[in-house]
């Protein structure tokens, strides 16, 4: 069975079948972050393990914008650790382009793909100026100087940090302190970039700019994993997933998840305002579709 | 008037070459029993500002009176004033350092030098205040509190010590809705029920909109709009320009607007933009009936 994770270690065994070890050898080339019914209890040791995550199983795909809502203890930070490896799953598995997160060897390998961005910008910021804190990531992957040069540039570039790189990070405002955690990632040429809560202490403006990154990188081919209750920031996701007690208990595009509005709310989650606006305006009697989504679909009905 | 700021001005650094001035002349009023909201962008100041409404900063231009102590006088008695303008920081539960609730919300008030009858009372008061039953929680382990709770016992201990003003220095950073409408509600209560004055900082003009009577906008060091939610918010101008960004509902009354609807911009909530869209087409209707006749 391909799905039987205990096997892929056996992939550079000669006495496994010929077809076999060609179908485990394709997986591997798989470029995906897989979750396979992945459980996960902190202190699973101790005599009271507390769970966090109930068989988990979900699939993202390259190049894709997924968005994870739930509220605080629903286990939403919880799986974005699992994708680096920062968390390994106590039950199932997790597979990063078909390397499986527990393998210890490869955890440098799955760091450098999945790159994380925090709610708080203080928190991973490392240099004394912008262009060394955009460096910081490929300097520790033993690059060539040019290189690095080329990638810190090019980085800088897209996250519009050009003019700010010689200043020093705690200068910057939350919404810039964000775009130089994500240029780092990006010189760091990871293919995910995994965000929890990264708009949670930013003023409006700095919510906009992260936005506007996440547009960016989706434009770089970059798959973007972001965690929020911002029910508005995943209207231009792929895919919505929601979490609740440690459940995966809805998935979709935002128009399927977010017509449950009498569920979420029972999940004391909300749907977007423009959403909420345009349901008021269905009960007032208006022909309006009460899953409108933008306020452009909304002057379609207008 | 409970806090009067008159011409009042920051620098960091100073005499350094990272000099940065961060308060340029501010003037502000805070009437006693009002909730008045202050916003701005990230660095206009507001943090910096709200240090010196409890002497954490006294003023070296300008002047501070806070409950008739002026800050920048050299013989003023800070502690008076700190006792009498409570500041809860971003992040508050960061520093909860006891071991339970109940002791950690006591600590304020034993160091203040209160007898320890009066200190259960003020406890007890604290807990109750912020929403969490004295009974289930003043023994409880600070760990074992949700991330709302745990800003709610902070909170509580900043009111044990009994002040006139409460100060929120970005309250609901880092919640979610829930924990968001736990410290909002813990707010409005003891703005109503213990009729203290409140000076709500904030980004989140969500928050704002919805319990602020007074708004005042900080940008690079100066007062910039002032006045009611409906008055702030719908100066779309400036509140884009100085980069605040926009409420979310006059964001989408803005957007109609650019396409030629003729609607007010001063809608502050889902209920209030409907009204005014829905009022819209209804008159829309009438007047091209009314044109067909």
């Amino acid at each position: 069975m391909l799905s039987d994770s205990s096997r892929v270690r056996e992939v550079y065994l000669p006495t496994l079948d010929p077809f076999e070890n060609v179908l485990l050898v394709l997986r591997r080339w798989e470029q995906l972050i897989k979750v396979e019914n992945a459980g996960f209890a902190y202190n699973a040791d101790s005599p009271n393990p507390i769970r966090a995550l109930e068989a988990v199983s979900l699939e993202i795909n390259k190049g894709e914008f997924v968005a994870i809502v739930g509220h605080n203890g629903s286990g939403k930070s919880t799986l974005a650790k699992h994708f680096n490896a920062l968390l390994l799953p106590t039950e199932g598995d997790v597979w990063i382009d078909g390397i499986n997160t527990k393998d210890k060897k490869r955890v440098w390998d799955i760091r450098q793909k999945v790159g994380m961005v925090f709610q708080n910008p203080d928190n991973q910021l490392v240099a004394t100026v912008v262009e060394d804190d955009v460096a910081f990531g490929p300097e520790n992957l033993g690059i060539p100087s040019e290189e690095i040069q080329r990638r810190t540039e090019e980085a800088m570039a897209l996250m519009r940090l050009t003019e700010v790189r010689d200043k020093a990070p705690h200068m910057l405002s939350g919404g810039q302190k964000q775009r130089v955690a994500i240029a780092g990632i990006l010189a760091m040429r990871s293919d995910y970039v995994v965000m929890d809560e990264p708009t949670s202490v930013l003023d409006p403006l700095g919510r906009l700019e992260v936005m506007e990154s996440i547009r960016v990188l989706r434009r770089e081919g970059i798959t973007v994993i972001l965690i929020t209750h911002f029910m508005h920031e995943t209207i231009e996701a792929d895919q919505v997933i929601v979490m609740d007690g440690g459940r995966m208990v809805m998935s979709g595009s935002p128009r399927e998840v977010f017509a449950q509005v009498d569920k979420l709310r029972s999940l004391s989650l909300d749907v977007p305002l423009v959403t909420q606006v345009a349901a008021k305006l269905a009960g007032m009697g208006l022909d309006v579709p009460p899953n409108v989504l933008s306020v452009e679909e909304l002057m379609e009905y207008l | 008037m409970i806090i009067q700021i008159e011409n009042l001005h920051h620098t960091y650094m100073e005499g350094t070459p990272f000099e940065t001035k961060v308060l340029h002349g501010v003037n502000l009023e805070v009437k006693e029993g009002e909730l008045v909201a202050i916003v701005g962008p990230t660095r206009s100041g507001k943090s910096t500002l709200v240090q010196y409404m409890n002497a954490l900063f006294l003023p070296k231009t300008g002047r501070v009176v806070v409950d008739g102590h002026d800050t920048s006088k050299k013989t003023v008695d800070v502690r008076k004033v700190r006792q009498t303008v409570g500041l809860v920081f971003q992040y508050p539960e960061h520093q909860l350092f006891q071991e339970t609730v109940g002791k950690d919300v006591a600590f304020g008030p034993k160091v203040c030098g209160i007898p320890q009858e009066e200190i259960d009372g003020r406890v007890l008061a604290a807990l109750d205040a912020v929403g969490l039953d004295p009974k289930v929680f003043k023994n409880r382990y600070i760990f074992a509190l949700s991330g709302g709770q745990k800003r709610r016992a902070a909170i509580a201990g900043v009111l044990a010590l009994q002040p006139k003003v409460m100060i929120f220095d970005d309250p609901t950073a880092g919640l979610d809705p829930k924990g968001r409408e736990e410290i909002l509600g813990t707010i409005r209560r003891v703005h109503e029920k213990q009729g203290l004055t409140v000076v709500l900082v904030s980004n989140n003009l969500e928050d704002v909109a919805r319990m602020a009577r007074r708004v005042v906008v900080l940008s690079e060091g100066k007062v910039v709009l002032e006045g009611s939610p409906h008055e702030v918010f719908s100066q779309v101008g400036v509140m884009r320009q100085i980069g605040l960004g926009l409420l979310q509902t006059v964001e989408i009354m803005s957007k109609l607007r650019e396409r030629g609807f003729d609607l007010p911009l001063d809608a502050l909530d889902v209920d209030e933009t409907a009204r005014r869209i829905f009022q819209y087409k209804q008159a829309l209707k009438g007047g091209s009936s009314g044109g067909a006749i």
